[in-house]
């Protein structure tokens, strides 16, 4: 009797010692996946961004500064730091501006009409990015449908840059972001209690002042977390500033993968991508205790 | 003088008839109960009052000015909600005082009298906090406050207490009707708790299928229901099923099976012999005897269940089953399987006519 007590016991000491490591056993596979798969190659690419590099033989051993000092203190790089911050910036507005109201509008809509609109506007994530900034490259063109179409109607004195523009790229940053910004509005406005505007409303508030005062506030912290997704994507986006862009209108992803496979400096290039993405860091964690901390007390 | 009063009220969603005509006048500084059960009609009522739907026809005219096309910010009722609906992103003063803000009254008087509407709730130390840092009780009595800070013309409370647990929710009765008696605003409360309306309201109005069935004060709705369903919904009964014997004056004569004399009640005018009656008997107001042979019908006791301050016996007889409540004082009088015998005084038993009375 004793001993099966013992038995029992024991047995129950396991379940627990098991009980407590189960977590750290369930989570190993994801653990190992994001060791393998962002871990290593960031590390990799940092130890990178320290070594020499020969016109001959690429990288070699050794440990320097050298690739930052040049990142960091030639004007070339300036400028394509800053221009590529400032597409962010844009693109991010941009989309606070038509996302947010997008995501209200469809939330206010009846309901066949409501989930046919949402899947028409995140539709677009279906499409390779790659796929949708050739269409844009199509649109925007000197011959392009926007300029054809501008001449044919006798609008404007001559074609309008678009391809190889700023703003063009801008413009095609948006497209590609947008429904992550009314991905994450939407999710706010789905948790809202529409009783909440209704109080309101019987309290004397218009249509106008309920939005402004009731919903708008409730849902500034979907807002927010949907332009740290977009701007962390148009920062460190490839493909639409190297189409739309081109050759000339470099952002910091293009001239690292320049430096990677045209001039073959790896470590300039690993450099490069370390300093962007502790910028990037840097200016996301900033904005989010920023605004959370203005916001904290109204998140539920 | 009514405060307001409604006509033939009908709303119609799609083939839907939630409404079917709702004829309701209220007086100045009553406290209505909208009782029934869900989908009865009894929030689209209170949502037609309040503005934020529209009724199909029908009118609501309050202090002799129709509503019809006034939308819900112009209105001046005071709403509070099941789920409290305060504005999660502002303190508690700024809740109470939105409704003052959206009046553009000067901020120093606005918060005077926010203070006082949360004082009048009690819950004046809370007015910097948040909503989400106050419990459920404390959360609904700032909704009351937020209501009544605009000096509503009229309070309209939709099942203002069903998020509560039992005990805050008898707590919040007795203090409802306690701050409703100080101000005075006439106010309509939509519950779906029988007890709740008992407890609260000057008058109920039962309603069943967009109908009212019953409009009564809580006395007479729980002594003399005037339907099958008003008494099943308001309170315990048991039902006997009969005929009527005979008709003599205002008095009706039934049969009860299992029963060996014939049982006068009062009957209201339309009852006619022969036709199908119910017998509704409280539970409180039966009481049994060890011995068979002395109670009007005689019956077994199937089982029996304590409730604390109360026993609640069932009885079955050959008329039905019945449900006897008797104040606990001690070891109960009766054991499971033992015959008994059930009586009653005639003034008790309520004469219903079987099924909805629509007319």
């Amino acid at each position: 009797m004793l001993r099966m007590q013992r038995f029992f016991l024991s047995g129950l000491a396991m379940t627990k010692a098991k009980g407590r490591n189960a977590p750290y056993v369930l989570s190993l596979p994801a653990v190992l996946l994001f060791a393998a798969l962002l871990v290593v190659p960031l590390a990799m690419t940092v130890v990178l961004s320290f070594q020499n590099y020969d016109l001959n033989t690429g990288a070699i051993e050794g440990f320097t500064f050298g690739n930052y000092l040049d990142a960091l203190g030639d004007p070339y790089y300036h400028t394509i730091f800053l221009r590529t911050i400032s597409i962010a910036c844009a693109t991010t507005i941009l989309c606070i501006l038509i996302g947010a109201p997008e995501a209200y509008i469809l939330s206010r809509m009846q309901p066949p009409w409501r989930s046919i609109f949402l899947i028409v506007t995140l539709s677009p994530l279906l499409i390779s990015v790659v796929v949708r900034t050739l269409g844009w490259a199509l649109l925007f063109g000197r011959n392009g449908v926007i300029n054809a179409t501008l001449a044919a109607l006798g609008i404007g004195g001559g074609p309008i840059p678009l391809l190889y523009t700023t703003h063009g790229v801008v413009i095609a940053l948006v497209h590609v972001s947008v429904p992550f910004m009314v991905i994450s509005v939407w999710a706010s406005l789905q948790r809202l209690d529409p009783r909440v505007s209704k109080a309101a409303m019987s309290l004397g508030a218009s249509e106008a002042t309920v939005f402004r005062r009731i919903i708008l506030p409730q849902i500034i912290p979907g807002v927010l977390s949907g332009s740290l997704i977009v701007f962390a994507l148009a920062a460190s986006a490839f493909a639409t500033p190297a189409i739309i862009g081109g050759r000339q209108l470099k952002v910091v992803a293009t001239s690292t993968y320049d430096e990677f496979l045209g001039t073959l400096n790896w470590p300039l290039g690993a450099a490069i991508a370390v300093v962007l993405l502790v910028v990037n860091a840097t200016i996301m964690l900033t904005y989010n205790n920023l605004l959370e901390r203005r916001y904290a007390r109204s998140t539920r | 003088m009514s405060k307001i009063v409604i006509e033939s009220l009908v709303k119609r969603f799609g083939t839907f008839t939630a409404l079917n005509g709702i004829d309701l006048s209220i007086t100045q500084g009553e406290f209505i109960g909208l009782l029934g059960p869900s989908g009865c009609g009894k929030t689209t009522t209170l949502n037609i009052i309040a503005g934020f739907e529209e009724a199909t026809s029908g009118r609501v005219v309050l202090d002799g000015r129709d509503l019809a096309g006034v939308p819900a910010n112009k209105r001046e009722m005071g709403v509070v909600f099941q789920s409290y609906a305060l504005f999660p992103h502002m303190t508690i003063a700024e809740n109470v005082a939105f409704g003052l803000e959206m009046r553009k009254m000067p901020r120093p008087e606005r918060e005077k009298r926010a203070r006082n509407a949360l004082d009048l709730v009690r819950l004046e130390h809370l007015a910097d906090r948040y909503p989400r840092q106050l419990s459920g009780g404390q959360q609904q009595r700032v909704a009351v406050a937020r209501a009544l800070a605009i000096e509503p013309s009229m309070l309209l409370l939709d099942e203002p207490l069903s998020n509560l647990d039992a005990k805050l929710r008898e707590e919040m009765q007795v203090e409802l009707r306690a701050i409703q008696r100080r101000v005075g605003t006439t106010t309509v409360m939509v519950t779906h708790d029988q007890a709740e309306a008992l407890a609260t309201c000057d008058r109920i109005a039962v309603m069943d299928a967009g109908r009212i069935v019953q409009l009564a004060d809580p006395l007479t709705l729980y002594d003399s229901p005037n339907t099958q369903f008003a008494a099943s919904f308001v309170g315990k009964s048991s039902q006997l099923f009969s005929d009527i014997v005979s008709v003599e004056g205002g008095t009706a004569t039934l049969s009860l099976r299992g029963s060996d004399k014939p049982l006068s009640v009062a009957a209201a005018p339309w009852f006619t012999k022969g036709a199908e009656v119910v017998l509704a008997l409280r539970p409180e107001k039966i009481s049994l005897t060890a011995s068979p042979s002395e109670g009007m019908l005689r019956g077994k006791l199937i089982s029996r269940v304590f409730q604390g301050s109360s026993w609640l016996f069932v009885v079955d007889t050959p008329a039905g089953t019945i449900l006897v409540c008797e104040l606990h004082r001690g070891a109960p009088a009766f054991a499971e399987g033992q015959p008994v015998g059930v009586s009653w005084n005639a003034a008790d038993a309520a004469l219903l006519p079987v099924g909805a009375r629509h007319d």
